[in-house]
């Protein structure tokens, strides 16, 4: 057809954005999608703890029983990990506070020589592989003894906190105005009694998220736990490595749900006092 | 008996020298000023004084002691923030006492002490308040009890009312004043506002990019500043280029084809020189005069209790003159005279004293 | 006069000054401790990568410097195509992770109403949960016979319509969509509240529309704070065990995985180290970018 095509007004692709009723029903749309694609898999997860028996294609177990708890909690190599995992953690976070915090006010407050060279090493365990890294210390390892052996995991698993909670004490202690600390010298305070007396207690929230995270980290640390703590180390998430391979659906969840409740516990208690900076500055746990 | 001196003292950073050889004696009981604009080394010198810095040259004495190297733990001073710094875990009560507690007093002491030193301060019966439970006037007078509680032998207080809204800064500056009447005790207190230290300061201690540029009481630096800059930055003043004619014992600048009478101690004829006027030292003529400038582009601004004349100068650029508040402005020209004016060296180039604002790289921290 | 010049005044020793000496032996412990855990593994990974050992006739081993473990990680067919594979599974997980936490990010910045709180509560969650568990919440979730496969069958479709996700790439895409997304979603946010107020009514002042508002201002603004979540992300799924361990195909291998089975299965601690070494050069670019992003934003 030759006949020519009245020009149509130009139509913005992006109309919809404008418009708030669009932009409310999408919203919700995607809310409700998201929704579903972070929680149902771990109800799903929850649902197998407690399914007696659930044959596909049901959508829920066909019969209910608390006995795979029974048997998880019950058999000695699970508590032996939980014992294990809960022994490691707070050494980990204690260790780690007291080395990180030392740092981190250095950081903020002192004239410390080389301060950016010295900022920026404390990024390179960030930025070598992960995995690179544990393999390259688990060949140390061998060298010098600490493979398979408690230490060995937890100076492991403070590769990642320390360099966590230096950042976020540096921040914190940053965000508390110099001159207080001053006015509790100027009042006659010696340098550590003005900073137990007046920053640490105002350091103290973002100390403690920092230190939670660092315990969860921990608890939570997998693969480097499995290459330098094998065979006789066996943490909770480890353990579930080989539940998981050993293909036992119940006892795994069973084992997950019970893994997953100190963090959950975690995310109800802080939310409130959690600020975005904690976790954006680098709590990256892929 | 408290005095302070300091001898030569210097501080540099890295690139910058923000403390240049200040040697300044403040007597006993004794409310001394340091003021300048922001960046002059006003408060590193104060800052020097309390220990917080150390300098890298010269020598600080309290009654004779040489405190140089003592941390600021160990000085007989006391340091009100321009922040306040007041503690916000602890309660006013607790702010106050802290410093008590540290000397081991004795319970009772202690709150008698503070209760006392908050009653001076004027601020009763908010003990078991938190600092973020008060507003700013009485944090300001909680920081002034916590720094005067441990009977320190001088107070130095660093801009401690640029915080406070003007009606309340007004209030809090003779507040100030009385307690340190009261109390007798030595001040230092750093301003950039020249009002304050005028009304409040026994002596005034001008400085400017790290020097010391004039000692002296409101009347010494209004009336006879030394340099330029103090005559620029107290008050407002004319500042013309012009070369000094001595004959005898008077002097007058020639300023283009005008001349001015001017004071210049001990300045040589044909020196150049900066010639500054006050706007109150300006006779306003209504027709062409021997040694008047004409006035383009006048204009008035009303102060409520005077006006001031404002024009330009083809050669000079701007000039204002204090006229009554009766004064009124109509088509005719307007020329201006200098009744009475300085003159200082002009090693310093008008521009340069006149940079009111100067942003030294070494702000004070 | 008031120039800059050097302090007249007689200048004092500088005596071992307080507050450095207490710096350094604040810093001290935690220096020492990366040095011995860090650093060192490091530089024994680079060095190691580059020794090669050689059997003699005797059957005794000797050990010299050469790139034999590098010709045979670009030589070997296996290897190679689990170089490939781990990068291509980076930077698809990480420009899907991208594209959804901006969505949030901008809902939680710029969204009223009940959607945008709920949004807030709930894309938290995965941070909470360790990686380990969220795997297995997947596979049980996206296996064949799981229950995404069960609603196919409910909804009435055959049975074998379901593809492979689980042990295959969209697995190990998936799981780390999930797990990444609150940790970009945050860094996101806090970059999206730093642009403020005035700059987007502005905008809207003279007449931009959304779009337009995004594309011009919010995006450019938020691009150098966007990057450093994008590198941080891509050096975390590179440098991955977990994900690609418990739900990713046996062959090709995520490189994380095969350096742990030629490390602990192969007792070969040479090509694992040279993987270890080769990963930290295929993230080498991120890594400088995030190190120095990273370090403008926190370093004054």
């Amino acid at each position: 057809m030759a006949a020519q095509a009245p020009a149509l007004p130009a139509v913005r692709l992006t109309w919809w954005i404008d418009d708030p009723r669009m932009r409310r029903m999408l919203l919700r749309l995607f809310a409700g999608a998201l929704a579903v694609f972070i929680g149902i898999p771990l109800l799903t997860l929850v649902l197998w703890s407690f399914a007696g028996e659930w044959f596909w294609p049901n959508l829920i177990p066909t019969q209910w029983s608390l006995r795979w708890w029974q048997e998880v909690l019950e058999n000695p190599r699970v508590t032996d990990a939980m014992f294990l995992s809960f022994t490691i953690a707070p050494v980990v976070t204690a260790l780690t506070a007291l080395v990180a915090i030392p740092a981190g006010y250095a950081f903020a407050r002192l004239d410390v020589p080389y301060r950016r060279l010295l900022l920026l090493l404390f990024l390179i365990p960030n930025a070598f592989p992960r995995i690179g890294l544990y393999v390259s210390l688990a060949v140390l390892y061998y060298q010098i003894g600490l493979i398979d052996t408690y230490w060995g995991i937890v100076f492991l698993h403070m590769i990642g906190t320390l360099v966590y909670m230096t950042w976020i004490t540096t921040a914190t202690f940053r965000s508390i105005d110099p001159h207080l600390e001053e006015a509790a010298r100027d009042a006659g305070a010696s340098p550590l009694r003005a900073f137990f007396s007046v920053v640490m207690p105002l350091a103290l929230p973002g100390i403690i998220v920092a230190s939670l995270f660092s315990f969860l980290a921990s608890l939570d640390e997998a693969q480097g736990t499995l290459i330098v703590g094998t065979p006789h180390y066996i943490t909770m998430p480890v353990l579930l490595y080989t539940l998981i391979s050993s293909f036992q659906r119940p006892v795994a969840a069973v084992f997950s749900v019970l893994l997953a409740l100190p963090s959950l516990l975690l995310l109800v208690v802080a939310q409130r006092y959690l600020h975005s900076e904690y976790v954006a500055a680098g709590l990256g746990r892929v | 008996m408290a005095e302070v001196e300091l001898r030569n003292v210097s501080k540099v950073y890295k690139d910058t020298v923000a403390v240049d050889d200040v040697s300044l004696h403040i007597r006993d009981r004794e409310f001394v000023a340091l003021l300048g604009p922001s960046g002059c080394g006003k408060t590193t010198t104060l800052r020097m004084l309390a220990g917080f810095i150390r300098p890298d040259g010269g020598q600080i004495l309290i009654d004779g002691h040489d405190v140089t190297d003592l941390p600021p733990e160990r000085r007989p001073t006391a340091m009100v923030f321009q922040s306040y710094a007041l503690w916000p875990h602890m309660t006013v009560a607790d702010n106050v006492a802290f410093g008590l507690r540290l000397r081991k007093l004795a319970r009772n002491v202690v709150e008698e002490r503070t209760a006392r030193m908050l009653d001076v301060v004027g601020l009763p019966g908010v003990t078991k308040r938190y600092p973020s439970q008060l507003s700013g006037g009485q944090q300001q007078r909680v920081a002034l009890a916590r720094a005067l509680v441990l009977g320190p032998k001088i107070l130095l207080l660093d801009e401690p009312l640029s915080n406070l809204d003007a009606k309340l800064r007004v209030r809090m500056r003779d507040e100030i004043r009385r307690i340190q009447q009261e109390l007798q005790i030595t001040t230092v207190y750093v301003t950039h506002d020249q009002e304050e230290a005028l009304t409040m300061a026994d002596r005034i201690a001008v400085m400017n990019k790290g020097v010391l540029q004039q000692v002296g009481d409101a009347l010494d630096i209004y009336d006879r500043p030394a340099t330029a800059f103090v005559a620029d930055f107290i008050g407002s003043s004319n500042l013309l280029s012009g070369t000094l004619r001595v004959a005898g014992a008077s002097a007058v600048a020639e300023v283009g084809t005008a001349r001015v009478p001017v004071d210049a101690d001990g300045l040589a004829d044909g020196t150049a020189v900066t010639v500054s006027a006050r706007p109150e030292d300006m006779e306003v003529l209504r027709a062409p005069a021997a040694d008047a400038f004409a006035l383009e582009d006048a204009r008035l601004v009303n102060f409520g209790a005077y006006k001031r004349l404002l024009g330009r100068h083809p050669a000079f650029g701007q000039l204002e003159a204090r006229v009554p508040k009766s004064f009124r402005l109509d088509n005719a020209p307007v020329y201006v005279r200098f009744t009475r004016a300085r003159a200082f060296a002009s090693d310093e180039a008008p521009a340069d004293i006149t940079d009111k604002a100067a942003r030294d790289p070494a702000r004070n921290r | 006069m008031a120039v800059v010049t050097s302090a007249r005044a007689v200048v004092r020793p500088r005596r071992l000054d307080r507050s450095r000496a207490a710096g350094v032996l604040l810093v001290l412990p935690s220096l020492l401790y990366l040095t011995l855990f860090v650093f060192i593994p490091v530089i024994k990974a680079i060095t190691t990568s580059f020794t090669v050992r050689d059997r003699d006739d005797a059957g005794n081993y000797t050990y010299r410097v050469g790139l034999d473990n590098y010709a045979q990680l670009a030589t070997s067919e296996t290897l190679r195509a689990n170089v490939i594979f781990t990068v291509l599974i980076a930077v698809t997980s990480v420009a899907i992770v991208f594209c959804i936490a901006y969505v949030i990010a901008l809902a939680l910045r710029f969204g009223r109403g009940p959607s945008a709180r709920f949004l807030g509560r709930i894309y938290i969650v995965p941070l909470f949960i360790p990686s380990v568990i969220a795997s297995y919440a997947m596979i049980t979730f996206l296996a064949n016979h799981g229950f995404v496969d069960g609603i196919l069958q409910a909804l009435g479709l055959p049975d074998g319509v379901f593809p492979k996700i689980v042990f295959d790439w969209k697995g190990i895409v998936i799981t780390q969509v999930w797990l990444s997304l609150p940790f970009m979603t945050v860094l996101l946010s806090s970059v999206l509240l730093e642009i403020s107020d005035s700059l987007i009514e502005s905008a809207r002042d003279v007449g931009a529309s959304s779009w337009q508002i995004f594309r011009h201002i919010v995006l450019p603004l938020s691009a150098p704070g966007a990057l450093i979540g994008v590198t941080f992300m891509f050096l975390g799924v590179i440098g991955g065990f977990t994900v690609p361990y418990l739900l990713g195909p046996n062959a090709p291998q995520m490189l994380g995985v095969s350096m742990v089975y030629y490390m602990t299965n192969y007792f070969e601690p040479y090509i694992a180290s040279t993987q270890a070494v080769a990963i930290f050069l295929l993230s080498l670019v991120a890594a400088v970018y995030y190190v120095r992003q990273q370090f403008k934003r926190e370093v004054r």
